[in-house]
C-alpha cells in the first residue's frame, strides 16, 4: 500500500501540527449534546405524547405549570445545536466543492441561529401571557 | 479540505456501489433519522411561534397534523427519535470504544432495533 493511502496519518506527518482545535470541539459539542438529549428528548416526547389534546389553550396552560417552559427551551436548543452540527458533518461528507460547502454552513449557521432566537422568543412570551 | 476529489485519502462509502448489509443500514439509518429529526425541530419551533405570534399559522399546523398524513409523519417522527436516540447511545459506546468486536456490533445493533419499536409503541401507547 502506498503510504498516502493508509487510512491512519502516519504519526511523524501529525507530530508538531498541535491539537485538533475546532475538530474536537467539534466532535466533542456533539457528543455532549446527545448525551443532554437523551433525557431531554424522551421527556419532551413522552410529555408530547401524554397532553390531553394539542389546542392552543390546552398547550399553552401545560407550558406555563412547573418548569415545563424551562424544559422545553433547554430541549430546543439543545436539540437545534446539536441537530446543526450534524448537519454540518454531513455537508463536509458530501459537498466537495469548497465554495459550495462553506456557502451552506453559513446559511445553516444563520437558520439556526434564527430558528434558535425564535424557539427562546417564542417560549418567552408565552410564559409570560403576552 | 480543498482538494478531496485528488486524494486519495478514503471517501465515505459510495451508497450506489455499496452492498447493504445490517450494519451499513443501520449506520446511514442514523444518518437519515438525525436529518429527518431536524426537519421535526424546523416544525416545532414553527408551531411554537405559532402558538405564541400567529394563530393562523398554528390553526395550519394543528390542521395537518391531526389529518391522517399528519399523523403518518408525526409517528415516523417518533420513531426516528427513539431509533436514532438508542443508536445514538450505540454511538456514545463506540466513542468510549466498547463493543466494537463484530457479534457485539451485530447484536447492539439488533437491540437498538428491539428498543426503538419498544420505545414507540410506549409513546403511541401514551398518547391514547
Ligand atoms: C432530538 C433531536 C435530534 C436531532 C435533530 C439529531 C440530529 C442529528 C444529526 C443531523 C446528526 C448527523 C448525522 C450524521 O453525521 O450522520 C446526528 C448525529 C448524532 N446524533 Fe443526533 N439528533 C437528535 C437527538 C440525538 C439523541 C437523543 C442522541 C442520543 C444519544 C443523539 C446522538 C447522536 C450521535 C452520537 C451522533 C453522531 C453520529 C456519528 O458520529 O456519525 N442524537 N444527530
Amino acid at each position: 500500500m502506498k503510504k498516502e493511502q493508509m487510512t491512519p496519518t502516519p504519526l511523524v506527518q501529525a507530530i508538531g501540527l498541535g491539537s485538533a482545535k475546532a475538530g474536537f470541539s467539534h466532535w466533542w459539542l456533539q457528543r455532549l449534546t446527545a448525551i443532554f438529549l437523551i433525557p431531554l428528548g424522551l421527556w419532551f416526547v413522552f410529555s408530547l405524547a401524554g397532553v390531553p389534546d394539542y389546542s392552543a389553550a390546552t398547550i399553552q396552560a401545560w407550558l406555563r405549570s412547573g418548569l415545563n417552559a424551562f424544559w422545553l427551551g433547554l430541549f430546543a436548543v439543545t436539540a437545534l445545536l446539536h441537530a446543526r452540527l450534524g448537519i454540518e458533518v454531513v455537508v463536509e461528507d458530501y459537498v466537495h466543492t469548497r465554495w459550495l460547502e462553506v456557502l451552506i454552513k453559513t446559511l445553516l449557521s444563520l437558520a439556526m441561529a434564527s430558528a434558535i432566537a425564535l424557539a427562546v422568543f417564542s417560549i418567552l412570551s408565552l410564559v409570560r401571557g403576552a | 479540505m480543498s482538494q478531496p476529489q485528488t486524494s486519495s485519502r478514503p471517501l465515505s462509502p459510495h451508497l450506489q456501489v455499496y452492498k447493504p448489509q445490517i450494519t451499513s443500514t443501520l449506520s446511514i439509518l442514523h444518518r437519515l433519522t438525525g436529518l429527518w429529526l431536524a426537519v421535526a425541530a424546523a416544525v416545532l419551533v414553527l408551531w411554537l411561534y405559532g402558538l405564541a405570534f400567529d394563530a393562523s399559522l398554528f390553526q395550519a399546523l394543528t390542521g395537518f397534523f391531526s389529518g391522517l398524513f399528519g399523523k403518518v409523519l408525526l409517528f415516523s417522527w417518533v420513531l426516528a427519535f427513539n431509533y436514532h436516540l438508542c443508536n445514538g447511545i450505540r454511538h456514545l459506546f463506540w466513542d468510549a470504544g466498547k463493543g466494537f468486536e463484530l457479534p457485539k456490533v451485530y447484536r447492539s445493533g439488533y437491540l437498538v432495533l428491539a428498543a426503538s419499536l419498544i420505545l414507540s409503541v410506549l409513546v403511541w401507547l401514551g398518547s391514547l
